[in-house]
């Protein structure tokens, strides 16, 4: 059983745990620290019924004065065993409509490694970017 | 007599704040060069001399800071600046403790200085002194004279720390409208300051909520809802408030509305279910609970946590019933991780039996019929193989090695390119105690996708636990970014904690335990840095207003010491010490190993390099930084082994002093460093959690052998410790504990270990004859890998020769019959 919820400070370590097991664009744990005490409300995790950290999306937003906020997927990972159950959506559709709400933000920006094509086309076309 | 500032010349007092400033815009070089150029004409100057110092510090150069430093406060006692630079250097070494003392002493002198108070107020809090924080938080306000924000909002956060959440919420009242008042001209008005203004909002209901005003809070909440960034948090909090005032209907609909957010939150379902008054762990609540989790499933059929959540709580045919609808929709889908969801179901006996029969039916149906039993439409043959990926893993779980592989063999030979088939064949091999082969499996599941870094870690990993260090280096580094300059180096700088401590055991293993250490201090190292890195959120955080953020931190980091991988490897780097130690006082010290060993280490001498395409870029990695201690001999050479296996123990002994084994680490320690009293100590905090834990004994033994052989121990304290033993233990002896649990592996290698550590012929004789019994019947379930694993490492220790050695691993194959690591 997957539990989608808002990300807790101890939450960073796992996190940053998942991010190196999976992905190549790797952080230290005081960037997680920066963006969960910025914007502690728009990052989400997925947790598995023991309790680990098997996906998560860390964002923040942007707001230059007079201007739009922008918000960033700074990093979005689900561990290959838990594929196909539409977490990573899951996590995004959470971290997009926190943004919205909260930041009335009306784009939101991310980068992708053509290479993963798993995450490339979950953002094309599952989740419209362009 | 010391010069003041002032009293300088006027050159000399511009040159002096021109220090000051080159050390604000971090230009140290040129800030030293003008020190010196003081002191060319006042050679005595403290100010200068302590600048200086500080100056040297930046340029790396401590030992010489310290000593000009210390100098200048010598000279100039009086002097804050002196003392703020002292300060200011110990912090940068992160001597937070001395760094509080120094800024103490600089505000005697100086006791208005606001940006003193300030970093004071960040160190007070990183060592946790919160009742001065308050204090110093106090006199920051009191100070300032523009109700700057971030200084009252520091001292509401201060006095909430201590607990009093009344006067917190009365520095709120009393300030907040410099934030809030439209008219303040301040953040309230500004859109870009609209996430301040929520997070302050959210702060101070919650400090009614811990206050217990619950009914204040939430008519606060309701008040402050349009200026409210953080929706998510504002509805969770609103439900939660509304379930403590036991308005449950109100909670519902705030609980429901959560669920339309986010129907895959179980959170919010209990809590939705609680509202209803049901509980899903009262077998009574069992069919209301199962009408309302239907209901929910009807409106949301997309949430997976709706789908599994009656599992959890059904039992008997309903339980069958749920468990049919979740396993056939996963098994068309194809999900990679059911069993993994199932698996916490079978701490139920019935339901692990109920999954294992509904499964075995679906694979015969699906065999003879191609399709399920209800159904008439035929299945693709993908489903044939979950389903037998499924069954494989039940296997698994009951130990049915044999039967789990060829299930696995079965799955793949349908769908030979399905890396997650390969994930679990590795999975079940390793716990079949075949580790050379599970590493063969991963790695030829990696080779079937190469990209993936995830199957790529699963083979590192492997790769490590059988004694591969440099295959397992080689493969990580494919994946690290390529722009890295130091492939090695960045694994280190990005904290892959994993990697450091399972290349800790591994050295280990090896018996290479200058290499060993090293990766354990790294992790070591990895955590101290997590641990500093709170420090700049102390004011940051008060400047971004988002305090409950920065409450959790705090909260994280306080228990930061208990996270698995530092405790496992603290244990394993207190072993290395005192493995040295004894090595040392027995007369042959552990060499440090130059040379990397260049062959897997393997008893069975078949090792052999596997194949590997490692075209995918090693050619381009750089060459590594320079290691300053590749073999970890600063480790081996150092002559305090047991002062630093202290420093873990202590860290243990905080943090994780509700775990027997820190307490056996910490006796190793006590007695080698003949600390009876410590000793003793540990042995009560360990008898106070288990009394009955396999090493208590053992240990009471050993205190006894040593007390009896120190003949310099003054002999009044050695009747009163032996007394004591005497009193809580009677005349407790190994024979008679492995006696009372002999069936009991645990317990035998407990007193076998402590046999051989009290050497004596007679003593290591017995303890070999007890090891080579390992793996006989009578320990029956006791006899995991992992013990006997260790009982093999004991016999080795006790100086068995081959062919007992190998009459041993004929009878431990006979409880692991795939194994090849005996």
């Amino acid at each position: 059983m997957i539990t989608i919820r808002k990300a807790m400070a101890s939450d960073l370590m796992a996190m940053q745990h998942c991010n190196l097991s999976n992905l190549a664009e790797n952080y230290q744990l005081s960037l997680y620290l920066y963006f969960y005490s910025g914007w502690p409300d728009v990052s989400f995790v997925a947790e598995n019924a023991q309790g680990q950290v098997v996906g998560y999306v860390l964002s923040y937003v942007k707001k230059e004065e007079g201007k739009d906020s922008v918000g960033y997927i700074c990093s979005l990972s689900v561990i290959r065993s838990y594929r196909r159950l539409g977490i990573a959506q899951r996590l995004m559709g959470q971290a997009h409509a926190a943004m919205v709400e909260g930041y009335d933000v009306e784009l939101s920006t991310l980068n992708v490694r053509v290479s993963n094509s798993a995450a490339f086309n979950l953002y094309k076309n599952t989740l419209a970017y362009e | 007599m010391s010069l003041t500032i002032t009293e300088l010349p006027h050159k000399e007092q511009a040159l002096f704040r021109s220090a000051l400033r080159l050390y604000e815009v971090r230009q140290y070089k040129k800030g030293f060069k003008t020190c010196e150029q003081i002191l060319k004409k006042f050679p005595n100057h403290g100010e200068t001399l302590a600048v200086k110092g500080m100056f040297l510090a930046y340029l790396d150069r401590n030992e010489e800071a310290y000593t000009t430093i210390k100098r200048g406060i010598e000279i100039s006692p009086q002097s804050s600046i002196s003392w703020h630079v002292y300060g200011i250097v110990c912090r940068r070494d992160e001597k937070f403790e001395e760094a509080t003392k120094c800024y103490e002493e600089a505000l005697k002198v100086d006791s208005e200085n606001v940006s003193i108070l300030r970093e004071l107020a960040q160190l007070q809090t990183q060592i946790r002194q919160y009742d001065r924080l308050v204090e110093t938080r106090a006199r920051i306000v009191k100070l300032d004279g523009n109700n700057t924000p971030s200084y009252w909002l520091g001292l509401a956060v201060a006095h909430q720390l201590t607990g009093r959440y009344d006067l917190a919420l009365r520095i709120i009242s009393t300030h907040e409208n410099t934030v809030l008042d439209e008219n303040s001209g301040f953040k309230a008005n500004n859109p870009d300051y609209r996430a301040e203004v929520s997070e302050l909002l959210m702060y101070k209901t919650w400090l009614m909520e811990l206050n217990g005003d619950f009914q204040m809070a939430l008519d606060n909440l309701k008040e402050i809802r349009p200026r409210i960034t953080d929706v998510t948090g504002w509805k969770e909090q609103k439900a939660k408030l509304l379930l403590k005032l036991n308005r449950k209907e109100a909670a519902a609909s705030a609980y429901q509305d959560l669920i339309e957010r986010n129907p895959d939150n179980n959170n919010y379902i209990c809590s939705y279910l609680l509202c209803n008054g049901l509980d899903m762990s009262r077998p009574e609540d069992k069919d209301a609970v199962l009408e309302i989790i239907k209901g929910l499933q009807k409106q949301f059929p997309i949430s997976n946590t709706l789908k599994f959540v009656p599992l959890t709580f059904c039992t008997g045919d309903d339980f069958v019933r749920e468990a049919d609808i979740l396993a056939k929709y996963s098994l068309r889908k194809g999900i990679p991780s059911l069993f993994a969801s199932m698996k916490t179901l079978y701490m139920n006996e019935a339901k692990g039996t109920a999954l294992g029969k509904l499964f075995e039916g679906y694979a015969l149906q699906l065999r003879d019929t191609k399709r399920f039993s209800d159904s008439t439409d035929d299945e693709s043959s993908l489903v044939l193989m979950w389903c037998k990926l499924y069954l494989a893993q039940h296997a698994d779980y009951y130990g049915d090695y044999e039967r789990a592989l060829k299930l696995v063999e079965e799955a793949i030979s349908t769908s030979p390119d399905t890396v997650d088939l390969y994930m679990v064949k590795a999975k079940v091999l390793k716990h079949a105690g075949d580790i050379r082969g599970a590493r063969d499996i991963m790695d030829f599941g990696r080779q079937k996708d190469l990209k993936d870094r995830f199957i790529n870690t699963k083979t590192v990993k492997y790769m490590l636990r059988n004694n591969e260090v440099d295959e397992a280096e080689k493969t990580i580094v494919l994946l690290v970014r390529d722009d890295a300059p130091h492939k090695v180096q960045e694994i280190v700088d990005t904290q892959t904690i994993w990697y450091m401590r399972e290349q800790g055991h591994a050295y280990r293993r090896l018996g290479d335990i200058g290499r060993a250490l090293k990766h354990y201090q790294q992790v070591a190292d990895s955590f101290a840095t997590y641990h500093n890195d709170q420090y700049d959120f102390h004011s940051y955080s008060m400047r971004k207003f988002t305090v409950r953020a920065y409450n959790d931190i705090l909260k994280w980091e306080d228990q930061l010491f208990t996270h698995h991988v530092y405790v496992d490897s603290a244990k394993a780097a207190i072993d290395c010490y005192v493995d040295l130690y004894d090595r040392k006082a027995a007369g042959s010290p552990f060499v440090p190993i130059s040379e990397k060993p260049m062959k897997p280490f393997t008893r069975n001498g078949s090792a052999k390099q596997g194949q590997h395409n490692l075209s995918a870029g090693l050619g381009e990695t750089k060459p590594v930084a320079v290691d300053v201690d590749p073999n970890g001999s600063k480790f081996v050479e150092a002559d305090d082994y047991l002062e630093r296996a202290l420093k873990f123990v202590e860290v243990l002994e905080t943090y994780v002093g509700s775990q027997p084994e820190t307490h056996v680490s910490a006796f190793e320690v006590h007695l080698r460093m003949k600390k009876y009293f410590l000793a003793l100590k540990s042995i009560n905090s360990l008898k106070a959690i288990d009394d009955d834990y396999s090493s208590l004994v053992p240990m009471v033994v050993r205190m006894r052998a040593a007390l009896d052989s120190d003949e310099t121990f003054a002999a009044p304290m050695k009747a009163a410790l032996k007394d004591q033993l005497f009193k809580a233990f009677g005349d407790a002896s190994i024979e008679s504990t492995i006696e009372t649990h002999k069936q009991s592996l645990t317990f035998m290698l407990a007193g076998a270990k402590c046999m051989i550590r009290l050497g004596g012929e007679s003593n290591v004789a017995r303890a070999k004859d007890l090891l080579l019994q390992a793996a006989s019947d009578r320990y029956g379930e006791t006899r995991t890998l992992k013990n006997l694993l260790a009982a093999k490492d004991l016999l080795v220790e006790a100086g068995a020769s081959e062919s007992e050695l190998a009459t041993y691993a004929t009878s431990a194959k006979q409880v692991f019959a795939l194994s090849t690591c005996f």
